[in-house]
């Protein structure tokens, strides 16, 4: 038969074929998540009151006239880059509540506003973040494929009393799947009182690769900044103390610095080991369907905004560009890749896991969160010019305006809804009332559900997906305001530390350090008992909100 | 502590020396040397007590690379690497673990197929959850955009009151006025005739009862679907003409149950304000609308300040709450003049031509301005079928729009009696306060009085939030 005749054929065949090859490979019961997640979103539609939904319409077509703005500036016509930035989209939304007020589609009230607020909140952020991590998922999990060469890495861990945990971390990075002339494993004992220098210093003596460096205590940036003089690596890995990482991390967390020059830092997924009780399970999901899928999110404008200190990797000459860690706030790690990101570096994300160990009472949770939150509101104060500074790109125009949404509106208007709440409770529409939560709820139970299929997760965290609605995101918004309010009335605090597990057990007392005060400016020669420690539980980044109105 | 080193780690160089690691104030951290020029990192001189001895270490004369205790160089050889014991850590491959043993099937694809049943299960319980508490939802955006009742403050009070609404009969400008309402969200009451002339009963004309309906049901709280008489004829020839005052008791009873019946089947919520025809009526009236549960009758005030005695422009009498038109937006008196003078002229079929002449503007606002100066409750009386022209209904958007410029509630005319009976209008010592929106407020009320007298304290807020609910979503 003629060729010719046949390579249409042919033609049509291979196409056929890369069609069905194409409808295997998607992956159908995200699909089937994502869709049906999108099932809430459209009865509320059909309930709202029809101002509502053009009030709604409006701001959605406002948002995205600023973000298709935004891509076209900074992409194309970095000339325009200073028109309508952070300070245009604050005056146009302004505006905006102005003209709907005075259109008779918003009543002038707080609890209006709020309530308009939150519903695009949970339109725009559950349905992005939803869509991205969807997304993500159909096209594979990363653009970053791991292959050789491999760089000379150096991986520090900075320990303060850190026995019985320093020993496995090594342990777990001597047993990565990565080239053994490559890697180079730097402990650095911030002045620890226990056993931690001799745990570590055994490990030194038995390889190579691993060896310790102590010094005076002083705090985690400033062993970590220490420990910088001994690194002899091109890339610069940070791991906790008390993180367990995955055998392949250290290949995935180095793929990225390959594959694009821009890179300055890459950020890592945190899974969290000890999931034996109601508080760790529900910082799990927290994690699943907020930081790490957020991250994912954030990655597609190369400005992820905190590179946990749970596991993270820099370049060596960006972290000496930008003269490493400071001591000014309380999360180092958030400080520090916003310091990378302002440099004009991409901050990215790899499939690189680490485990990690979750506070295991709400006790310890309160101590850890109120040193995030605190640090998160520092780091923010600190780095504000970023908000006002239209150079900055993305991570002015959509990263900060973001943030600053998540961190100052969000849980102050949490506790609005909540009066307004309290209030329809009182004035008996109980009923009403627990409608909502179950609304809500099920929008929350679809979106962990689409997270846990994505991130591969224990489908058990569900039962939690409640408790993200009402109780620990209360804990939380609660929590944020405080912290508000004690970096607003105290800039300066000490550090506050959560108990460890195995210590615990060991010790009793090893977790009671007293409550933080107000610290006065560092102590010129700390004392080991009194100076800030080398904490190394960290990952600053905000969680996603899970608000329910 | 200090931890100098024998051997350079790097070139095994012997020739170390001491050096001093320091921090600076601003967090950089270097030998103690760099800091002789002033910190790089701050670009500030550095002054000793700015410095912090972070160690002492071994500094290689050779290669210049710093090296603290070495361990692998003491010794020959590497003693084994300690033992340490991990936790379980959770795995992508332990998904299904928490199921007994038992039900995790073999086969890679059984597997797959329980955790795809698995992800089914949970979207159809997201779904079901969402969906199951949808109807009790609804009401809770409308409450939200309807607004919570609050209350307002005005100075005066107008209600406006379109008469003669029937079937057949001028039905584009009965639309053309309306949509004045619409446009400007000003409540009217409908004075509406159910059989005109005994010729014309309203059911026959199927378009204006779907009209009627589709008002209440787009504009909730802003039409008021009120009787007005039954035939609107002048049977007697009480203050003039009435078609009710001065007939028996039970003639009475019997044209208002005739008009109720055809209004009842024409409109979804009949008003309990009655709107006698040419304005008039009597005690008897008053008494056999009260018998059939009325709650207002609206005349006109040139009658009730004669045949009632009342200084008041809103009173009450036998229970009832009368609340009498206080000026008519067509000048009648003119009207008649001119009927007189083509009677005279001897020209009957020129009387029937003389179109109705309305009340200058200046009139009609004039009108207001004085009511609304002494916090009064001014009652418009118009009849739609006289809008003939664009000029005649853009009159009466102007005066619409001159009394909302002022600080005037607006209610129909039942909602302003009902209010005035539940507590949701009050009078104060300057002027009005109403809770609104009017409707929901007043059936908020009423549900829970409902409530209240039938002893039921569980359910009167879930009743008075139906109520609400069929208000607001009717």
């Amino acid at each position: 038969m003629n060729p010719i005749v046949i390579a249409p054929v042919a033609l049509g065949r291979d196409r056929a074929r890369f069609a069905v090859r194409r409808i295997q490979s998607v992956k159908w019961r995200s699909v089937a998540l994502f869709l049906s997640a999108l099932v809430p979103f459209w009865l509320l539609i059909d309930v709202m009151a029809p101002q509502t939904l053009y009030a709604i319409a409006l701001l959605v077509v406002l948002l995205l006239l600023y973000l298709g703005w935004s891509y076209y500036v900074v992409e194309r016509a970095t000339r325009f880059r200073a028109v309508f930035g952070t300070r245009g989209l604050a005056v146009a939304v302004t505006c905006y509540i102005g003209l709907i007020i005075w259109l008779g589609w918003l009543r002038p009230s707080l609890l209006a506003l709020v309530h308009l607020g939150a519903v695009v909140l949970i339109f725009v952020y559950y349905w992005f973040i939803a869509f991205i991590a969807f997304f993500h998922d159909q096209v594979g999990r990363s653009k970053y494929v791991p292959k050789p060469p491999y760089p000379q890495l150096t991986v520090l861990i900075p320990a303060y009393n850190e026995e019985g945990y320093v020993g496995r971390t090594i342990q777990s990075l001597l047993d990565t799947d990565y080239p053994a002339d490559a890697l180079e494993i730097v402990a650095v004992d911030d002045g620890s009182t226990d056993g931690t220098f001799a745990e570590a210093s055994a490990f030194a003596a038995a390889s190579e690769r691993v060896s310790v460096v102590s010094k005076t205590n002083g705090g985690k940036y400033s062993a970590l900044n220490y420990g910088l003089l001994f690194a002899s690596g091109d890339i610069i890995v940070t791991v906790d103390a008390d993180s367990i990482v995955d055998p392949d991390a250290l290949k995935h967390i180095v793929a990225p610095f390959a594959a694009d020059e821009d890179i300055g830092a890459v950020a890592s997924n945190v899974t969290i080991w000890n999931r034996d009780s109601l508080v760790t399970r529900c910082q799990q999901l927290e994690y699943t369907i907020g930081v790490n899928i957020y991250r994912r999110a954030l990655d597609y404008f190369g400005i992820v905004m905190v590179v946990p200190g749970c596991l993270g990797a820099y370049r060596r000459e960006v972290l000496s560009e930008v003269f490493a860690y400071d001591p000014d706030t309380l999360t180092e790690d958030f400080d520090v890749t916003m310091k990378v990101l302002r440099a004009g570096y991409r901050v990215s994300v790899s499939d690189a896991r680490v485990y990690t160990e979750a506070p295991a009472t709400w006790h310890d949770l309160y101590r850890q969160r109120l040193r995030w939150y605190r640090g998160n509101y520092m780091t923010i104060i600190k780095h504000w010019s970023v908000v006002t500074d239209s150079s900055y790109g993305y991570l002015n125009r959509i990263a900060l305006p973001f943030r600053l949404v998540e961190m100052f509106f969000l849980p102050l208007a949490s506790f609005v809804v909540l009066a307004y709440i309290a209030w329809l409770i009182a004035a008996g529409h109980v009923l009403t009332v627990l409608a909502v939560f179950v609304f809500f709820t099920s929008i929350v139970f679809l979106i962990a559900a689409l997270g846990i299929q994505i991130e591969g997760e224990d489908w058990r965290l569900l039962v939690y997906a409640p408790l993200l609605v009402v109780g620990y995101k209360q804990f939380h918004d609660a929590l944020n305001v405080k912290c508000l309010l004690d970096v607003l009335t105290a800039p300066e605090l000490g550090w506050t530390r959560a108990a460890r597990i195995e210590q615990v057990v060991a010790s009793p007392d090893a977790g009671a350090i007293p409550e933080p005060t107000a610290s006065a400016s560092p102590s010129p020669a700390p004392t080991p008992e009194a100076g800030p420690p080398t904490e190394t539980e960290t990952e600053s980044e905000t969680v996603a909100d899970t608000d329910s109105k | 502590m200090s931890s100098l080193p024998s051997t350079c780690p790097v070139c095994r160089s012997r020739t170390l020396t001491a050096a001093h690691i320091d921090e600076h104030d601003c967090g950089h951290v270097a030998p103690e040397d760099d800091f002789a020029d002033g910190c790089e990192k701050c670009n500030r001189q550095v002054s000793a007590d700015e410095l912090t001895r972070l160690q002492t270490v071994g500094r290689c004369l050779e290669c210049d690379s710093l090296a603290t205790d070495d361990f692998d160089l003491n010794l020959d050889v590497a003693p084994p690497l300690p033992t340490v014991t991990f936790p379980t850590l959770p795995s992508r491959a332990d998904n299904l673990n928490w199921l007994p043993a038992r039900y995790v099937p073999e086969s890679r694809l059984a597997r797959q197929l329980l955790s795809s049943a698995l992800v089914v299960m949970v979207l159809l319980a997201g779904i079901t959850g969402a969906i199951s508490v949808m109807p009790m939802l609804e009401s809770e955006p409308a409450t939200v955009a309807a607004g919570e009742p609050e209350w307002e403050e005005y100075d005066s009070i107008v209600l406006f009151r379109n008469d003669d609404v029937q079937a057949w009969y001028n039905q584009d400008e009965l639309r053309d006025v309306n949509q004045v309402f619409i446009d400007e969200e000003v409540p009217v009451t409908l004075g509406i005739i159910p059989d005109t002339n005994g010729e014309a009963p309203l059911t026959d004309d199927p378009d204006l009862c779907t009209y009627l309906q589709s008002l209440e049901t787009d504009y909730p709280g802003q039409f008021e679907m009120a009787l007005h008489g039954y035939t609107h004829e002048p049977v007697t020839e009480f203050y003039g003409a009435s078609e009710f005052g001065d007939l028996p008791a039970d003639e009475q009873r019997e044209r208002l149950e005739a008009g109720e019946e055809l209004l009842d089947e024409c409109v979804h919520s009949p008003s309990s304000t009655f709107i006698p025809p040419m304005n008039t009526y009597d005690e008897t009236t008053v008494s056999v609308l009260e018998d059939a549960n009325y709650t207002t009758v609206s005349g006109g005030s040139w009658f009730t300040d004669a045949h009632f005695d009342g200084n008041e422009t809103v009173f009450e009498d036998g229970d009832l709450v009368h609340i009498p038109e206080t000026q008519p937006f067509e000048n009648w008196t003119a009207y008649e003049e001119r009927v007189l003078e083509a009677e005279e002229s001897a020209d009957n079929n020129e009387s029937d031509e003389i179109v109705v002449p309305f009340e200058d503007l200046e009139t009609l606002t004039d009108s207001f301005d004085e009511a609304h100066a002494a916090n009064d409750v001014h009652v418009v009386m118009f009849h739609y079928q006289y809008f003939t022209t664009d000029e005649r209904v853009e009159q009466l958007e102007l005066l619409v729009q001159h009394t909302k410029d002022e600080d005037a509630g607006f209610l129909t005319i039942e909602q302003f009696a009902l209010g005035l009976e539940t507590g949701t209008v009050e009078q104060t010592d300057d002027g009005w306060r109403v809770l609104e929106p009017a409707h929901v407020a007043i059936a908020a009320e009423q549900a829970e009085a409902a409530a209240a007298d039938r002893g039921t304290e569980d359910g009167d807020a879930e009743q008075s939030l139906a109520n609400i609910t069929q208000r607001v979503g009717r």
